[in-house]
């Protein structure tokens, strides 16, 4: 095979892998356009006659609409900045110390990352009802942090371990203490690592649903996604186009969120992956 | 590039009041987790101001020994006293040295002012005080236009300036060198050395400096420590390691071309080499088996001596060195006149000097007197 029909194959590869993921994008875009009657013209009228930004309106107007998307952005951020907040000096530990057992705990720690919320969804449903943090932001905000912290020590350890040793040296001969070190010199060169733990995990706790559909169940506590789900549920065919608008805009800070920074977050992942 | 450096103005240049600190290592020994341990007891002591280096192959022990003085790794045992006060149980901050790294470990996140200042703020002095003693320093190390620029931007060489300027601005009791000018290219290596040895004439300070680079040894220091295995092999002057090293792995080590050995019997009247080859007996005591060295130097050419073919010719400019291949004592180094009047594969005969002949013991490797 020549390298010409290698690159076209690997385009058509990418072409088929975008449509399967930008077509469904694509028909939400559709029918948050359309109006009520539009609706049930279907696939029909992929662009539509009259295109309205009328759904849109109507969704960001809806004091409750803002409420779930105020909800969803700070159980993500809290629970984002909780999971780095811890990982941190873990990752630092891992980076920088050396301890028995050290690899089998890494290694465990990314197991946990492979325990699907699922799983453990129901003996934490209980054990946060007996401890009685059930309808409360406080405990999905923990979950979250649980969810999001083996993949945060990982990605900051990695973020540690580019950054040479001996500006840590040299900073303890310049008069700092490790406090000192960590705060003015280690944190700030870790940055991009952190920022990176920290948008993956916002991005990961906005696509949460089960977490909260479990935990939360009174109405002005929901975040974006559940509330999208219960409306779902609750509405009949008439409103399928504000649902599509609701879900457009569910969406889209993630999205643009992941296409603003995915420098960071490619580079944070590679880094020490190649010789620097 | 040539820089010259000049002293910070604000430190006394004439003042007889040593600046640095004196320091003494009592059996200091440093064993990592596995292995033979790194540092095995070493003695040393330092007068104020003194320039020493640190040399010997890589795994020596020689970076250790810098990093246990500087508080950047706790000694296993022995005493590390800095002015007379042991200071084992004291951190790096505490300890008032100065450290330039082999790879400069500049902050890359702050500019070169912000680099040198660092350590000054860090220690309590005012951000007035701290701004006129960096400009100074920026000053003597030609880094002024260099200020608001990021470590990143700079080339090897002036990064190198930085990590002086960040080490002298704080008038530090001692100086550490780990290597600093491995990373540089071979001028301005050469240019570097010399600086930084002007910069210790004129503004004196305790200063400890690690290479691997014989010539970087003995063109810099008061004193060379020469190491191997993690123990001292020999200290002196570079002149005394140079005429009379202790050892056989000294004499290797110090002097490039490197000396040429050979093993010997000696008798009342000749040493007798491996092949029958007999050489005027040195003024020692000593009889018996013996392991001759002789440096570049102790060999000229003569119309008799050791029958020799010249292999190849390494003109230098001012000297020309020439490896001879000999049956007495296979490949030899000379010095020869800048333009000698010879063409590698010519045949002549090398007279050894033996006054100038070093003769060591085959077992031990020591010296023989």
């Amino acid at each position: 095979m020549t390298p010409r029909v290698g690159d076209m194959l690997t385009y058509l590869a990418g072409i088929v892998l975008a449509a399967l993921f930008l077509m469904p994008l694509l028909w939400l875009v559709s029918l948050s356009l359309r109006t009520p009657a539009e609706v049930y013209l279907g696939a029909a009228r992929f662009i539509p006659e009259a295109p309205t930004l009328d759904n849109f309106r109507q969704i960001l107007t809806d004091g409750a609409f803002g409420t779930y998307l105020w909800n969803a952005v700070k159980l993500c951020a809290l629970g984002a900045l909780g999971a780095v907040i811890v990982a941190t000096p873990a990752a630092y530990a891992a980076s920088r110390f050396t301890f028995r057992g050290k690899g089998p705990l890494m290694v465990g720690i990314l197991m946990v990352q492979m325990i699907s919320p699922l799983v453990v969804i129901i003996p934490l449903y209980r054990y946060l009802d007996r401890l009685g943090m059930l309808e409360s932001h406080l405990s999905v905000i923990a979950v979250y942090m649980a969810i999001g912290v083996p993949l945060s020590v990982w990605l900051i350890k990695v973020g540690f371990d580019t950054i040479p040793p001996a500006l840590e040296e040299a900073a303890a001969i310049d008069g700092c203490n490790r406090a000192d070190i960590l705060m003015r010199i280690t944190l700030p060169l870790a940055a991009p690592a952190l920022a990176s733990a920290f948008i993956l995990n916002m991005i990961m706790g906005w696509s949460q649903f089960l977490v909260p559909f479990i935990l939360l169940t009174r109405d002005g506590q929901l975040p974006i996604a559940v509330a999208i789900y219960n409306f779902a549920g609750s509405s009949s065919a008439s409103t399928t186009q504000l649902l599509a608008a609701a879900c457009l805009v569910a969406v889209v800070p993630a999205l643009a969120a992941f296409l603003a920074l995915q420098r960071l977050i490619v580079r944070a992942i590679m880094a020490g992956a190649v010789k620097g | 590039m040539n820089v010259t450096i000049q002293a910070p103005q604000t430190a006394p240049m004439h003042d007889k009041t040593p600046q640095g600190a004196t320091l003494r290592l009592r059996d200091l020994v440093k064993r990592f987790a596995s292995g033979p341990p790194a540092v095995a007891g070493i003695n040393l002591d330092m007068a104020a101001d003194e320039f020493v280096v640190l040399v010997g192959p890589s795994g020596c022990g020689k970076s250790t020994t810098l990093r246990l003085i500087a508080g950047l790794e706790t000694a296993t045992s022995g005493d590390i006293e800095i002015a007379g006060k042991r200071v084992n149980d004291q951190g790096a901050a505490q300890r008032d040295v100065a450290m330039v790294f082999q790879n400069y470990a500049l902050y890359p996140h702050m500019t070169v002012a912000q680099n040198i200042a660092f350590g000054l703020r860090r220690r309590g002095v005012s951000r007035a005080e701290a701004k006129a003693a960096v400009a100074e320093a920026a000053r003597a190390l030609e880094l002024t236009d260099l200020m608001h620029r990021m470590p990143g931007d700079l080339s090897g060489g002036q990064k190198q300036r930085v990590a002086m300027g960040r080490a002298i601005v704080r008038n530090p009791r001692l100086f550490l060198f780990d290597e600093p000018l491995s990373n540089l290219d071979a001028r301005l290596r050469l240019t570097m050395r010399t600086e930084i040895k002007r910069m210790h004439a004129r503004v004196p300070t305790t200063t400890i400096y690690v290479t691997h680079d014989q010539t970087e040894a003995m063109t810099m220091a008061d004193r060379v420590v020469v190491m191997n295995a993690g123990r001292i092999e020999q200290i002196g002057t570079p002149m005394e390691i140079y005429n009379t090293p202790v050892s056989r792995f000294v004499a290797e080590f110090i002097g490039a071309p490197a000396m040429t050995f050979a093993d010997g019997v000696l008798t009342d009247t000749a040493l007798t080499l491996g092949n029958g080859l007999r050489l005027p007996a040195p003024a020692t005591p000593h009889r018996g088996p013996v392991t001759l060295g002789l440096r570049p130097e102790a060999l000229r050419l003569a119309s008799t001596g050791l029958p020799a073919r010249l292999e190849l010719l390494e003109p230098l400019g001012a000297e020309t060195l020439a490896l001879w291949q000999t049956d007495a004592l296979g490949p030899v180094w000379v010095r020869l006149n800048p333009r000698p009047d010879l063409r590698p594969g010519a045949t002549g005969c090398l007279q050894p000097d033996m006054t100038r002949a070093h003769l060591f013991d085959p077992q031990t490797g020591q010296r023989l007197t």
